[in-house]
């Protein structure tokens, strides 16, 4: 899983049905020192995050389908969780506020 | 799912038997807004249409979402189109 911040969010009518009625949000990845890198993508919201959280995000198809408990779903980019805090090497980030 | 604009669809006569009836789309990727390289998808949603910015899913989710018993084999396939007033 990565590290990365909610820069928006998608409003899709027509899509792929298994993603009806899931939030589809806008994230960028971030680093250790929350800077924004790499490209701005879609993924699956189940964390209920919003615009401008840090989460959690899992690129793995089988893991999206454990998340959001769907044998028959196809996806890739997931939010599962919203960070609060991280430690890293003794340094702790608070991500709230 | 990364994120690009339709602007062309490819025509194929001899193609993989399993590509059969799935349109294939020109896509320019936007990276952050930039416009970069074209890619070739998969018409998942069976309704993008040229001009449309779509967000695409790769590797094995993209051939599972046009047809998870019988995959084609393409490695990009058109999951969405963002509603056009919400750009």
């Amino acid at each position: 899983m990565k590290l990365a911040r909610v820069t928006g969010t998608v409003v899709s009518t027509i899509k792929y049905d298994k993603y009806q009625g899931i939030k589809l949000l806008k994230v960028r990845h971030l680093d250790l020192a929350l800077q924004e890198t790499g490209e701005e993508m879609v993924a699956l919201d189940a964390a209920q995050a919003g615009i401008g959280d840090i989460v959690l995000v899992n690129n793995d198809g089988g893991a999206a389908q454990m998340i959001l408990e769907d044998k028959a779903l196809v996806a890739g980019l997931t939010v599962c969780g919203v960070v609060d805090s991280f430690t890293c090497q003794g340094k702790t980030t608070h991500c709230h506020g | 799912m990364i994120i690009g604009r339709v602007v062309g669809t490819v025509v194929c006569s001899v193609k993989t038997q399993t590509l059969e009836g799935l349109k294939l789309m020109v896509v320019r990727r936007l990276v952050n807004g930039q416009e970069k390289e074209l890619m070739i998808a998969g018409d998942g949603t069976r309704q993008a249409g040229i001009g449309d910015t779509v967000y695409m899913i790769g590797r094995l989710e993209a051939a599972l979402q046009i047809d998870m018993s019988n995959p084609p084999p393409v490695d990009l396939t058109i999951s969405g189109i963002v509603d056009p007033e919400t750009l």
